[in-house]
């Protein structure tokens, strides 16, 4: 699976979960999107896991900076 | 040993100038001796307590990280032995008279004792750091600390022990151990930060307890809304002066030893929602909730079941089916919620009304997570207001009156008193009400005006920006303008203050 395709599938998961149309990028973080915060991250992990059927460690789902870092993930578990 | 207290000053100076003196391998293990002298203050009995969780959390991190032990039941043994210390030492008598009630409700004749035992200081505050440590290493964030004296003084750094904040292993533990130069910016810095709590608890919070401490006990003779408007507030006034004063003292004295903990306020009073509110004031306990229970109960098999479950099978067609989406997005994050806010108000204390007190806030926060789609609704229709200054203010006056309100759940630590204050609050309005508040506070109390809006106005510097303007203009001033701060605010707390016998203990401690 390459970036393109999980940035793809990605936009998608965040318009499910924030309802609203997001543009992705490397650098963006949590502060860079209405509606994902503490309340919301985790059920953002849980439909981006449903997606890709992928599961994070724990680790990782609080230790995430970026858009980034989660694509780095995805990719990573799902090879 | 308390921080307003002559001997703390001396103690703490003892400590700043050996620590400094010290070769930096051997400050650490001259900080735990200091930290376990500063504990055993209080009680010598109370190191038991410091001793077991400092054991057993250590034995349980080094058992993950060595894989002696599995990382499930490690962490689930940590949790057990030591929130399991905690229960019998602070919930057992509301345990037990809980279970006396159920079991007469269903007919059965039950007399469990009435146990009260003496909860050691700051237990809840070091069992849920350790615990939090060990989680961290059984997630691999962190690794366990092999060294157990090192782990102890993590456990017992004295600055945080009573009190909190509750610290972050990861934040924490490099800066005890590294190696370290005297800075003579950050030792200033440190003691104007404890000069600035100093001020906090004995210029505001102590005055404000002294007149008001009367009223909790003779709810009945204030009625009317005017006067439990101006109590509820002065309350709120006091608890944020006194606990945040206290984590000045805390913060500012670390600093000077040249280790930052985290911040556990950032100007809650201005806050614009009830969830931002707690993301401003005990910013560790609300972290600490985050990380150990809301998010492991939103990942739990029954949430994520939940969540699939609602949202029915999948598809890539998601917009056809907003509201559905809407109910498996929320339905999950509502039932946690509840479950950590029961939690949060029941960590502060073993009554109901701690209970209460958590489901009150955690009630608001539940609101806003249901009706978000409203509210984007609104923000999307009105972007001007929503953007102006007058819509932030209202949002800030709102937020502190909920907030307020919470306070005759939370300050009398007993329903009926707070259906007392509910009922009085709301009776016909008395003018009599309104002589007495005058009365109880009487006329020179009103200089404690000028403290408080001295305060906030330092806050809403900090608020509007947020990077340690004040001191970095302290620095700036000529010597002599900023000596005469220094001597006129010692002199203020000196000779106005009200410190002493009687006003040791801070708000926060019982918990």
């Amino acid at each position: 699976m390459d970036r393109t395709e999980v940035y793809t599938r990605l936009a998608s998961v965040f318009q499910d979960v924030f309802d609203r149309e997001v543009v992705l990028t490397d650098e963006t973080t949590a502060a860079d999107v209405p509606g994902w915060d503490s309340l919301n991250h985790i059920t953002l992990i849980g439909t981006v896991e449903d997606e890709f059927d992928v599961k994070f460690p724990m680790k990782d789902v609080v230790g995430m900076k970026n858009v980034g870092e989660l694509v780095d993930k995805i990719i990573e578990l799902s090879a | 040993m308390v921080f307003t207290t002559l001997e703390f000053i001396l103690f703490f100076a003892a400590v700043f100038v050996v620590y400094w003196a010290l070769p930096s391998r051997a400050r650490w293990g001259m900080l735990l001796a200091a930290s376990w002298f500063f504990y055993a203050w209080a009680s010598p009995y109370y190191l038991i307590f410091l001793g077991v969780t400092t054991g057993v959390t250590y034995l349980v991190a080094v058992g993950i990280d060595t894989k002696r032990i599995s990382r499930t039941w490690g962490g689930v043994g940590a949790a057990v032995i030591t929130i399991g210390m905690l229960v019998v030492f602070k919930y057992l008598e509301f345990l037990f008279a809980n279970v006396n009630w159920l079991m007469g409700a269903v007919g059965v004749h039950a007399s469990l004792p009435a146990v009260k035992l003496l909860l050691p200081i700051g237990l809840s505050f070091y069992v849920f750091q350790s615990l939090g440590y060990c989680i961290d290493v059984q997630r691999e964030i962190v690794p366990a600390e092999r060294n157990f004296f090192k782990h102890a003084l993590f456990v017992s750094y004295f600055p945080q022990i009573l009190q909190g904040p509750i610290g972050d292993y990861g934040r924490l533990a490099p800066q005890l151990f590294e190696k370290k130069s005297f800075n003579y910016e950050q030792a200033v810095f440190g003691i104007q930060r404890v000069a600035w709590g100093f001020f906090k608890k004995v210029m505001i919070a102590n005055i404000i307890a002294d007149r008001i401490n009367p009223v909790w006990s003779a709810v009945g003779d204030y009625p009317g809304f005017i006067c439990w408007s101006a109590i509820l507030v002065l309350y709120a006034i006091q608890l944020y002066a006194d606990f945040s004063g206290y984590m000045d003292i805390a913060c500012g004295c670390s600093q000077m030893l040249g280790i930052r903990l985290d911040e556990n306020f950032q100007c809650p009073y201005f806050a614009k929602s009830i969830a931002d509110f707690w993301r401003r004031w005990h910013i560790t306990l609300g972290a600490w909730f985050k990380n150990y229970v809301f998010y492991p109960l939103l990942r739990s098999g029954a949430l994520t079941k939940l969540r699939k479950r609602l949202k029915g099978t999948r598809t890539r067609s998601r917009q056809a089916q907003p509201s559905r989406n809407w109910l498996a997005n929320t339905m999950p994050t509502v039932l946690a919620l509840f479950v950590v806010w029961f939690l949060i108000g029941l960590w502060h204390g073993a009554d109901w009304s701690y209970v209460a007190y958590g489901l009150f806030h955690g009630a608001f926060i539940i609101i806003a997570v249901v009706l978000a789609p409203l509210y984007d609704g609104f923000h999307t229709r009105f972007p001007t207001l929503v953007a102006s200054k007058f819509y932030a203010l209202f949002q800030m006056v709102r937020t502190f009156a909920i907030v307020t309100m919470g306070y005759a759940i939370f300050k009398p630590a007993d329903l009926a008193t707070t259906g007392e204050i509910l009922r009085q609050m709301f009776s016909a309005i008395d003018g009599g009400g309104v002589y007495q508040i005058q009365y109880t506070l009487h006329h020179s109390f009103i200089k404690v005006f000028a403290w408080i809006a001295l305060m906030f106005a330092v806050d809403a510097v900090h608020y509007t920006k947020p990077n340690g303007t004040i001191r970095a203009w302290l620095r700036r001033v000529p010597l002599p303008v900023r000596w005469t701060i220094y001597v006129a605010g010692l002199w203020l707390m000196v000779f106005y203050g009200e410190y002493g016998s009687g006003f040791e203990q801070f708000e926060y401690f019982k918990f």
